[in-house]
């Protein structure tokens, strides 16, 4: 077996597994808020590992360009998607089309706190008992 | 078979997560599902356009990268306020 | 008889910088076509120029009529490598949340922050910067701008994994904190 060859199926075996486990990450989060994180790695790290095995097989030909263009077309609607139904979902909560809460009454998770209107603030100045998360950066 | 077909057939399987969220979940989890799905078969058909050795197969996973995105913004539009 | 000269240089220095424009536009889709059909026959470069052509047009007509107020800065590229390394740390992050959720089975909630986020005014520089934080945020798989709330003058980011701040978040609450000390003097 060639370097070539071992390269490919490490790359081929990386992008693989995280597409997996991203899509179990969307199975398993509860909420869509959570599940959508899961779509940056699944558009980000595993189309390019798949790029970089046909670019290492194929090196900068018609298919490793078309490859790495396809992947780069992802990575650049990844953030977009995630923004864009992040903010459906926040107006449909808002405008309450979506009972998210009364979801999270189904399932005994507590109420206060979960959605979006309930944020704290996080601020550059903000230290003390607001930001326990440990979010507020101090300058 | 080839490497890049194994691989393809293995990511089909990442489909069955997805489709359990779309059918089970709320219309929002459903469109994270359905985004997931996308962004997985643009990968599956790389990898098939590579497994085939067939460079023109490299343009249907542009051109559904493409549509993935037009659709998933085209759907979350619609469930701002219409679904 | 000094402004009826300055006139007729605007339109020119105008001009000159619309053609600018649409010459990079035109180079940038051309590279593109060449990409993507891989050959230098002569019909696929009359083919490709022409379309590049008709798509710089179109590019440079709705930048002129103000439809387009897009103008990032060229020092906002070297945020690029923070970002990647960003990416990188965030699947970790998301990596251990997902073990924690399936093998430890412990619950994993994300949580939604507020942060002090300068909205600007409707020109071409705070748009582009507005629409780049919220890409950049976005990008980092363990968090995504949820809304961009101009009178409160913030953003609403989710994150799965709590951690402290980013650099781009970081950098916009200091600049929004600033803004608003100032505004009150």
């Amino acid at each position: 077996m060639s370097l070539v060859s071992i390269a490919v199926v490490v790359l081929l075996v990386f992008g693989v597994a995280v597409e997996l486990a991203c899509c179990l990450g969307v199975l398993v989060m509860d909420g869509a808020y959570n599940k959508l994180h899961f779509l940056g790695p699944a558009a980000i790290v595993g189309p390019l590992a798949i790029a970089a095995a046909v670019v290492v097989q194929e090196s900068f030909s018609q298919a490793g360009i078309k490859a790495l263009l396809t992947a780069g077309l992802l990575i650049v609607a990844s953030p977009v998607l995630s923004h864009a139904t992040a903010r459906a979902l926040y107006i449909r909560q808002r405008d309450h089309v979506e009972p998210e809460l009364v979801g999270h009454l189904r399932r005994g998770l507590p109420t206060s706190g979960t959605g979006p209107d309930a944020a704290p603030v996080v601020g550059a100045d903000m230290g003390g008992p607001g930001s326990d998360l440990g979010l507020g950066g101090r300058p | 078979m080839n490497a890049w077909l194994i691989a393809a057939t293995a990511l089909l399987f990442g489909l069955i997560p997805c489709a359990i969220v779309m059918l089970r979940g709320s219309p929002v989890e459903a469109l994270v599902g359905l985004q997931m799905a996308g962004v997985l078969e643009t990968v599956v058909l790389v990898l098939l356009a590579e497994g085939f050795h067939r460079p023109p197969f490299f343009d249907l996973a542009l051109v559904l990268a493409l549509l993935t995105l037009a659709g998933g913004l085209v759907f979350a539009r619609m469930m701002e306020r219409w679904v | 008889m000094e402004a009826q000269h300055r006139r007729p240089n605007r339109a020119r220095t105008a001009q000159a910088r619309s053609l600018a424009l649409w010459l990079a536009w035109w180079a940038v889709l051309f590279v593109l076509w060449l990409l993507l059909v891989d050959t230098v026959q002569w019909e696929e470069l009359v083919v490709g120029s022409a379309a590049a052509a008709v798509s710089a047009t179109v590019a440079v007509v709705l930048l002129r009529r103000g439809y387009l107020r897009f103008h990032p800065r060229a020092a906002w590229l070297g945020e690029i490598p923070w970002l990647v390394w960003d990416v990188i740390v965030d699947c970790g992050l998301l990596a251990g949340a997902l073990w924690r959720k399936v093998v430890l089975r412990q619950p994993v909630e994300g949580v939604t922050i507020r942060v002090p986020f300068h909205h600007g005014g409707d020109n071409g520089r705070d748009g582009a910067r507005r629409a780049l934080v919220n890409f950049a945020v976005s990008l980092t798989p363990n968090s995504y701008v949820v809304d961009i709330d101009p009178e409160a003058d913030s953003l609403l980011v989710h994150r799965l994994v709590p951690c402290p701040l980013d650099r781009v978040l970081r950098r916009e609450a200091e600049r929004a904190t600033l803004s608003s000390k100032e505004e009150t003097l």
